[in-house]
């Protein structure tokens, strides 16, 4: 085969194939082209406030973490009445979208222990959603860092890269299914807290805010950072719940130098 | 290159031929309209007056376009429930509303999707009320 031969053979070679792919293309129907998130939606930019000094005068309460199980269906692999060695074998498994954890100083070993509620902080820049290889992980217009479970290959590589080890893995399957309006995911993917996403979608207020309110601590609120003395707060009034407008605490992030730039604000960080 | 002294056989013909005895087979077997077999059509349980969110044709080859559209505009954009096109209004809709007609399970999707082997993954996490659930 000489060049021309072969310039006339891979030209003609391109040209099928684009053919093809326009005939494809033209021949195929097109369901609905995707409307995609409306301006208002977009205006927003959720985030959450966690007001320490109010979950600190309610020791004990878990009314947060069992909203959101509840809701999400997040699964727990101990029981209650396991042994310790059972429980510690069977703690790595459980999952957790909202924790409250107890915090010790190691330097001052007089110091009280602090309890510190840790949910995803839905960064600005979030490091999960810049490594999934897919976008399963992906950060939404409205700010929601969330995980599209059908995309999700399970690779685990948003667990990894989470500096506030905020992101769980589904390594069994699991049975809890509590809420049968929101699906259980199966064994293979990755998720964390997505803010009860489905929730402030459909105008309701996410579980742990909920709970909270009611619990009587009121030291959780959602909302838009975007409109910080807006509609958008939740919980909406009569209930009571902080608000960044307060000028009596100051807030404060999580590793704020690292450069994700969270947007859960806490007031009472230690 | 040599030419081959081998006798010469019409291959791609002969493979072209064995290739079509399949879809003839089953043109000529089943009636050239593709007669279904009746028991991979699914049980609808309609009131009187009840439309579809779609037409019937739509339904049934792009009923998995439809859920990946309502998953990808609910999940991606915050648009929950289903738009059957641009002008008209979104409604509220989840797996709930099709179960209204569709109220089995058994009857309706796998009656189809087990008769095709073609079995999805959707109920591992999706939850669908069978009419005997507590």
């Amino acid at each position: 085969m000489d060049r021309r031969e072969f310039l006339t053979a891979a030209g003609g070679t391109v040209l099928a194939i684009g053919a093809w792919g326009w005939g494809v293309d033209s021949l195929t129907t097109r369901l609905s082209d995707r409307e995609g998130m409306t301006s208002e939606r977009k205006s927003r930019n959720w985030g959450m406030l966690i007001d320490l000094t109010r979950c600190k005068k309610k020791p004990g309460c878990s009314a947060c973490t069992e909203a959101c199980r509840t809701e999400n269906n997040v699964a727990l692999f101990t029981k209650p009445d396991m042994t310790p060695e059972q429980r510690a074998e069977t703690e790595q498994w459980d999952n957790h979208w909202i924790r409250k954890v107890t915090i010790k100083s190691k330097a001052y070993e007089d110091a009280p222990p602090e309890t510190v509620i840790l949910v995803c902080n839905h960064c600005e820049e979030p490091p999960c959603a810049q490594v999934c290889p897919v976008q399963a992980t992906f950060k939404r217009e409205d700010g929601i860092v969330l995980v599209d479970h059908h995309r999700c290959i399970g690779c685990r590589y948003c667990v990894m890269s989470c500096p506030y080890n905020a992101r769980l893995f589904n390594w069994k399957h699991n049975d809890h299914w509590p809420n049968k309006q929101y699906p259980n995911r199966s064994h293979g993917v990755a998720e964390s807290c997505h803010l009860c996403a489905h929730l402030l979608d459909r105008d309701q207020e996410p579980a742990c805010v909920r709970a909270c309110a009611e619990e009587g601590a009121s030291a959780l609120a959602v909302g838009d950072l975007n409109n910080r003395t807006g509609p958008d707060w939740y919980p909406k009034p009569p209930k009571e719940g902080p608000r960044l407008t307060d000028t009596e605490h100051t807030p404060k992030r999580l590793r704020e130098d690292l450069g994700t730039e969270p947007k859960v604000y806490y007031y009472g960080l230690p | 290159m040599t030419t081959s002294v081998a006798k010469r056989r019409p291959v791609i013909p002969i493979l072209v031929v064995l290739l079509l005895i399949p879809p003839v087979y089953s043109a000529v077997a089943r009636g050239a309209s593709g007669g279904r077999d009746p028991s991979t059509i699914p049980e609808i349980e309609a009131d009187e007056g009840v439309t579809c969110i779609a037409p019937l044709e739509k339904m049934r080859f792009h009923h998995m376009d439809i859920l990946k559209e309502m998953r990808i505009d609910g999940v991606r954009d915050g648009n929950r429930g289903y738009k059957a096109s641009p002008d008209q209004p979104r409604t509220d809709y989840t797996f709930e509303n099709c179960r209204e007609c569709h109220e089995s399970r058994a009857a309706f999707c796998d009656r189809c999707h087990l008769a095709v082997n073609l079995i999805p993954d959707c109920f591992g996490c999706h939850y669908y009320e069978e009419p005997g659930d507590g």
